[in-house]
Order: C-alpha cells, then structure tokens, then sequence
C-alpha cells in the first residue's frame, strides 16, 4: 500500500523545494533540534490538519479533504541578517509552490494561507518563518492512499 | 567598612579561581564565562546561550556593540546588565 495522500503531498512538496537558493536542507517533523552551528539553513515540513468537509452519500465515499501544510523555514545569523534571510527563504518557497506539484500521478495546487515569525537571540540568532499552505485533494474512502 | 575586593572574585583558573581571560580593547581582563545550552525557537534549533561576568570598571557603558574573545572565539558584547551593587555586569554574548 503506497503512503497516505496527504504524505503523498507532503513528499511532492519537499521535493519541489529541495536544492532552492539558500541551500536550505529540508526535513520532515523533526524530534531533536538542529544544530545552529552546522545544520542551518534547513526546512521543517509537515502537515498540521486535515479536515474532511465532502457530504457524498455514495459508497465508498469521496472524501474532500483539506490539508494544511506547514513550511518552517529555520535559520540562524548574526546581527539583524536574520530577518532578511528569513524572507528570502520565505520568498523562494512561495515562488517553488506557485504551479501544482504532482502527488500520485496528480497534480495538486497550493493555496498559501500566511507566515508568521519568530526570533530568539543566542550565540548566534535563531529564526524561523512558519509558511502555511493548504492543498484540496480527493480520495475513495476506501482507499485513502490514492489521489482522485 | 565593608570594602569589595573584586580582583579575587575575578581569579583566572589557572591561579585556582573561576575566571577566564579575555580580549577586550586590546587588553587582556578576566571574565566569568557561561555558555549554556539554550533551545531556541520552541525547541527548533539547538545553540548556546554565552553570557560573561565582568567588572563595571573594565566594561563601561559603551561596551556593548564592542567585540570580547573568549578561548579563540569572538564576541559581540550585546546587552550590559549591572548585577547586585553594580561593581560587576552581566554580558550577553553573540558570536561575530
């Protein structure tokens, strides 16, 4: 059984933002923090929410799903260089994400919902620019691993 | 009268005390050094929070912007935070 649609998804999408310009190393949900010193810039995806809204009386049913994506974008710098790399990460994902990515032999379009930011000081200064993009996609309900 | 003698709370390690030396404009002080681990960013990134301690005499106001060297490793002088009486401040430390 291949992976669930909305990995499927997920996986298309750290594809497509593999190798940008910022050399950022892209990760799925990470349990242990990276290294300020060595393993930045990088990206976190994930997914955060998926919210099925279809009304299908059929059976199986269609299942219309909302998948919330969530793109960190994590670096460190020094004085306010941080900022500024943080948009020009944020700037280049909006860019890789603008045209649909393919997940199982379909294409899926990303709707960019927002960022939010944060900083915190340190040896160095660390930052991260929170992307959320959501993503509309269909599947049998008995088959939860197959784009429709 | 309770006088402070500062020299001996400042004494280098290698004369048994707890201080390091430092490069601070061009001259070699003694500072109490820390550089704890910190988890910035909600636990995203992994990194040191270097703080060092020294005498409001040395480390005037102006200091901060100011680079301090630390076993090899430059420092920009953040934050002057005078402690207790104000004869020693608290630095916070960024890498250069």
């Amino acid at each position: 059984m291949a992976d669930h649609v909305r990995v499927l998804v997920r996986d298309a999408i750290m594809t497509r933002i593999t190798g940008l310009a910022s050399g950022a190393v892209v990760h799925k949900r990470r349990v242990y923090p990276l290294q300020a010193d060595t393993e930045l810039p990088a990206y976190h995806v994930h997914v955060e929410s998926d919210s099925n809204e279809s009304s299908d009386i059929h059976a199986p049913a269609l299942v219309e799903r909302m998948v919330e994506y969530h793109i960190e974008g994590v670096a460190a710098g020094v004085d306010d260089s941080i900022d500024d790399t943080l948009n020009a990460m944020g700037k280049e994902v909006e860019a890789a994400l603008a045209t649909a990515v393919t997940a199982g032999g379909k294409q899926v379009f990303l709707i960019y919902g927002g960022c939010t930011f944060d900083f915190e000081d340190g040896a160095k200064r660390a930052g991260v620019v929170d992307m959320v993009f959501r993503a509309l996609i269909f599947n049998s309900a008995n088959t939860p691993d197959v784009l429709s | 009268m309770y006088s402070e003698d500062l020299a001996v709370f400042f004494t280098l390690k290698e004369n048994g005390g707890l201080a390091e030396p430092g490069v601070y404009d061009g001259a070699t002080v003694a500072v109490l050094f820390d550089a704890a681990y910190l988890e910035q960013v909600d636990g995203m990134v992994g990194n040191t929070e270097p703080a060092a301690t020294g005498m409001a005499s040395i480390f005037l106001v102006s200091a901060v912007g100011k680079t301090l060297a630390i076993d090899g490793v430059t420092y920009r002088i953040r934050t002057r935070e005078p402690q207790d009486d104000g004869a020693t401040v608290l630095m916070r430390l960024e890498k250069t």
